[in-house]
């Protein structure tokens, strides 16, 4: 946490940042990797609104929507909509945007305008739809003319996937002028480039992989770093023939030595985890263990009578980690007697598993399991957004664990490292980009 | 087969069996030519294999050195002094350790063997190397060795090296080398035609994907799993040839070397090959020249070989057809001499010879002739003087006899008129038998019975066999002992083509010698008996035999051993056979008799013997 108090707010400037994620789309709408999900998840929440916002608490607070409320035990809810709130396009955010831009995220809703509300309605209960509707997933956008439009404190200027991304600021945002003038993304910079060029002072904002931070903090140099919330995990897709036995994916699962490679290869950044959700989000973490039983995994692999072809484990070639952590786990595996071999491939192409890194994008525990949970192909929480309490929120972790089709390995923080003329960096704890609230030293000030 | 055709069969041979042996002793001088280069090329090969093993050795040894000393490891070091070092901070030093080390292979490994950092597998931390610990010699002065070293996508060949790393009480260790696969292999300068194979010994058994050469895996690898698996069970040098394809080019020698660890371990197989194509393609071309040359050289052998045995043969084929017609008879065969060669003397010689026998032979019938008139004056003296005699001894009494009376001259007038006719008849009874000698009439063939030929004429002597004195046929003596015949006829005889009064006249003959050979008796035996294709007629006595010289001259024409004979006896027996086409033969030893035989075809125009005629003597 990096502050400055005695110095005094600073409007203009723009700031540079690197990040390694492509950024294929930013619309929500549209399905990407896991590992883009936290950038694009930020860069929404620069350039949109939600409904609902979350407080330090991780309750629901108004956004756009001024005030809610249900009824029909839950099944049909009202949301006023902000008045005076100005699309970039300088067009009136009207309910029907948000009705429009909603649908348009999840087509399973029924949500309709009205004059200044919308309404929601299920034939389920909904009981925590405002915190749902406070993940960045469900930023308002207009679509029109194909061009993404919000309400945020900065509007895309330029947006080039896999190049660049040019966010100006809004001077007419609803909350406030951001004291920053302009954001210059440029993806697709490897983890080391942007080291680099940050060393050279070629940027003011990168992201540093958990196993960088001691040695970047030992470089005396700026990191900032959210609680781990960054779920990583080995996940099998249905359909995988070789690990399609459960007791063998549990052998795995069990064969892991999460602890190992927390402290040597996460650099003690992370926590070794065997549960979806991280401990400080969740409370219940601890139920999932997540120690190392080489007998019971060699036991289960025992009682896999089958001939095991290699268990083909997929990771992003660009991920250095990733593909350290992939051969740290095909190494335990080969303990038990499994075989597991590592292939440098993100689009999981005949790969029977592949390793992922999935944000948590939100400190509430309903909104970051389901957040999860949309993240991972194929996985349903059908009880969750039905009952928003501890234990059933257990219950539907427990029934996405229990088949060991995502086997958990550590939850890893955000981590960024910053120039010397970022101020106010207030990011939350579980991550994400706060420019909305950061302003920069001036030159001649940043050269003191 | 002719001298000619034997004579070009020896020089064709001669020439194809010369030209053979030329070119197995080339090709073996070859093969052993090649053999002993590529051993020299192969002992070249792997003592540049052992000086770049040992070479990449000392710069393991020396990188690893260089590392160990390093601040980097150095702070490892200091860490590992702490009550609970975290080595996590490392994990990834060696990787940009062997980077620049330009290692294959490095880890850094605690005191206690647990791998702080790997940089062939990083993610194998945490993990213990045991044998660094376990068997802890001098690693300081431990030069390199064959490892087998575990990586992510299996087992791989390394030279490796341990550095220890001492500081206060504990010892780190570095190890690390490089690993030995096509790289290795390529820096290997190889002559033409040879190649090195590495085989990382990963499993028991044969897999065709440990084997690699410079260009990577070896196709159709396996043809090569014999030799390995014995290499693999006896860890020693082996040579072998391996056969790729079915062409004789596509052979392939090969030498295993095997590449054993520290503890003996068979870690893996040196191969180095030797393509015998080279070799191949000279036995070929040597092969294919001396098919050619000894073509050339079996036509151009012929050709001579036929000059040359015609040059030989004609001379020598000459003189056997003269010697041919020599022995036909013709004894005035003449050679044609060419040259002055041993054949042309050979030829000279013969001819010389056939001159000589000539005139021998003329010679031979000279004194023959002018023995056989010698003979017959003496035999005609002899004849003649006997009754002379009587007849000048008459004629003078009866010119005497006129001076006394009448009576008495009457008296001896009719005793001498007597006597003058009985010796002028004994006269005319020796010219009549010169006369029937030379007048031998024609044989008057028909079917004849032997043995009433024989038991006929021994009718005609029965009466002086019998024992009572009786004269004898010559009219000499007044009483024989008694000659007892015996008869052997064999009954089964065939008749014989012939004229039975000239067989009656020959065997009569010889009964009459034999009697006359046994003037003290004896035992006279009559036996016929069949041959193949003939009779035959014995007739033996046990009188005082002949000598050798006898039996020689026995059947010359007036040639006798008796006191009064004509010496025509046997001439007329003999004439008589050999009318018939038969043989006659003598077998005779001085007190031990003799025994004639007469052999007779039975159809004589069959068994022309010719003028042979046969007379033998035994």
């Amino acid at each position: 946490m990096v502050a400055h108090a005695a110095t005094r707010p600073h409007y203009g400037g723009t700031l540079r940042v690197e990040s390694r994620a492509a950024l294929p789309s930013l619309d929500p709408s549209q399905s990407i990797a896991p590992a883009e999900i936290a950038l694009r998840d930020s860069v929404l929440s620069l350039i949109g609104d939600t409904l609902v916002a979350l407080d330090a608490n991780a309750r629901p607070i108004p956004r756009l929507a001024t005030r809610w409320q249900s009824d029909n035990g839950n099944k049909r809810w009202q949301f006023w909509i902000r008045p005076g709130v100005f699309l970039h396009n300088d067009a009136s955010l009207t309910p029907a945007h948000v009705a429009q831009s909603l649908a348009a995220i999840n087509p399973n809703w029924k949500v309709r305008a009205n004059s200044d509300y919308i309404i929601f309605e299920s034939e389920l209960p909904l009981p925590e739809l405002p915190v749902e509707l406070s993940r960045p997933s469900y930023t308002i956008l207009s679509r029109a003319s194909g061009q993404l439009v919000g309400t945020g404190p900065f509007r895309i200027e330029d947006f080039q996937p896999a190049r660049r991304l040019v966010l100006r600021a809004n001077d007419d945002y609803w909350n406030g002028r951001p004291y920053l003038d302009a954001i210059n993304v440029t993806l697709s910079v490897p983890l080391r480039d942007q080291a680099l060029h940050l060393q050279l002072g070629q940027v003011d904002l990168i992201e540093l992989a958990p196993d960088q931070v001691r040695r970047t903090s030992q470089d005396n140099r700026r990191v900032a770093t959210s609680a781990p919330s960054e779920l990583i995990a080995m996940v099998v897709p249905n359909g995988s023939s070789p690990a399609e036995d459960p007791r063998l994916r549990q052998a795995i699962s069990l064969a892991i030595d999460r602890v190992a490679i927390n402290n040597t290869l996460l650099q003690r950044q992370g926590e070794p985890t065997a549960a979806l959700l991280p401990q400080w989000i969740s409370g219940y973490a601890f139920l999932f263990p997540s120690n190392r039983d080489l007998d019971r995994a060699r036991q289960l692999r025992a009682e896999v009578h089958s001939a095991q072809a290699p268990v083909t484990l997929a990771y992003d070639p660009a991920d250095a980690l990733a593909r350290t952590i992939a051969e740290r786990v095909a190494v335990n595996a080969r303990d038990a007697g499994i075989a597991i071999q590592p292939v440098p491939a993100m689009t999981n192409n005949g790969a029977a598993a592949k390793l992922v890194r999935i944000p948590a994008s939100s400190a509430n525990s309903h909104a970051a399991l389901a957040s999860i949970a949309s993240s991972l192909d194929g996985a349903e929480l059908p009880r969750v957004l039905t009952a928003g309490t501890p234990e059933n929120l257990y219950a539907a972790e427990r029934a996405l664990l229990d088949d060991f089709r995502i086997i958990p390995l550590a939850h890893v923080p955000e981590s960024f490292a910053l120039s010397p003329r970022i101020r106010n960096w207030t990011a939350p704890r579980y991550g994400g980009l706060p420019l909305h609230s950061v302003w920069l030293e001036a030159a001649q000030e940043a050269a003191k | 087969m002719s001298l000619r055709t034997k004579l070009i069969l020896l020089f064709t041979i001669t020439i194809a069996v010369s030209v053979a042996l030329v070119t197995w002793i080339a090709t073996l001088r070859i093969r052993q030519a090649f053999n002993a280069a590529d051993a020299q090329h192969t002992a070249a090969l792997i003592t540049q294999f052992r000086q770049e093993f040992a070479r990449r050795g000392q710069e393991v040894t020396s990188s690893l050195s260089g590392i160990a000393e390093g601040e980097a490891v150095q702070r490892i070091a200091l860490e590992a002094l702490k009550p609970a070092p975290d080595y996590s901070t490392f994990v990834d030093e060696a990787r940009a350790l062997a980077e620049s080390h330009q290692l294959d292979f490095l880890e850094i490994v605690a005191p206690d063997g647990t791998i702080i950092s790997s940089a062939q597998w990083p993610a194998r931390f945490g993990y213990k190397e045991e044998w660094l610990t376990q068997a802890a010699p001098d690693w300081s002065a431990q030069p390199a060795f064959l490892k087998r070293e575990e990586l992510p996508d299996g087992p791989a060949l390394a030279l490796v090296a341990v550095r220890p790393v001492r500081v206060a009480e504990t010892t780190l260790f570095v190890t690390g080398g490089i690993r030995l696969d096509r790289q290795f292999l390529k820096s290997l300068v190889l002559p033409s035609g040879m190649r090195a194979l590495l085989y990382t010994n990963t499993a028991p058994g044969f897999a065709a994907l440990s084997l690699e050469d410079a260009k990577g895996p070896v196709t159709n690898a396996a043809k090569l799993a014999p030799l390995i698996q014995k290499v693999q069970v006896r860890p020693a040098e082996i040579s072998s040839v391996v056969q790729w394809d079915a062409t004789p080019a596509g052979s392939e020698a090969f030498q295993a070397i095997p590449l054993q660890g520290r503890n003996d371990e068979l870690l893996g197989i040196l191969l180095i090959g030797t393509s015998r194509r080279d070799l191949v393609e000279v036995q070929t071309r040597v092969r294919n020249i001396a098919f050619i040359v000894g073509g050339i050289g079996i036509f151009v052998g012929l050709l001579l070989s036929a000059w040359a045995a015609s040059r030989v043969t004609r001379p020598v084929e000459r003189l056997a057809a003269a010697a041919t017609e020599v022995a036909a008879g013709k004894w005035n065969t003449q050679v044609e001499i060419s040259g002055s060669d041993e054949i042309a003397q050979l030829a000279d010689s013969f001819n010389q010879m056939t001159r000589e026998l000539i005139e021998q032979r003329d010679r031979l019938v000279q004194s023959e002739r002018v023995a056989a008139w010698r003979e017959l004056a003496r035999r005609l003296a002899h004849e003649l003087k006997n009754p002379l005699f009587p007849l000048q001894i008459t004629i003078e009494n009866l010119v005497r006899s006129r001076d006394v009376g009448p009576e008495q001259f009457d008296e001896v007038f009719r005793e001498s008129t007597t006597t003058l006719l009985a010796e002028l008849s004994n006269l005319k009874a020796i010219i009549g038998r010169f006369s029937d000698f030379a007048k031998m009439p024609t044989p008057q063939l028909q079917f004849v019975n032997i043995n009433e030929v024989v038991r006929r004429a021994l009718k005609t002597y029965e009466a002086q066999l019998t024992g009572v004195p009786h004269p004898s046929p010559s009219g000499e003596g007044a009483n024989r002992p008694a000659i007892t015949a015996k008869l052997e006829f064999h009954d089964g005889i065939p008749e014989v083509l012939a004229d039975p009064e000239l067989l009656h006249r020959a065997v009569s003959n010889l009964i009459l010698n034999a009697m006359d050979a046994m003037p003290n008796g004896g035992t006279l035996v009559l036996r016929t008996r069949q041959n193949d294709g003939s009779v035959r007629i014995e007739i033996a006595d046990s009188g005082t035999g002949l000598t050798k010289e006898e039996c020689a001259r026995l059947f010359t024409p007036y040639y006798t051993t008796k006191q009064h004979g004509t010496g025509l006896g046997l001439a007329i027996v003999q004439s008589v056979v050999a009318d018939h086409h038969g043989r006659i033969a003598v077998e005779s030893e001085p007190d031990r008799g003799t025994t004639f035989r007469i052999d007779l075809p039975v159809r004589p125009e069959t068994h022309h013997t010719g003028d042979a005629r046969g007379a033998s003597v035994q």
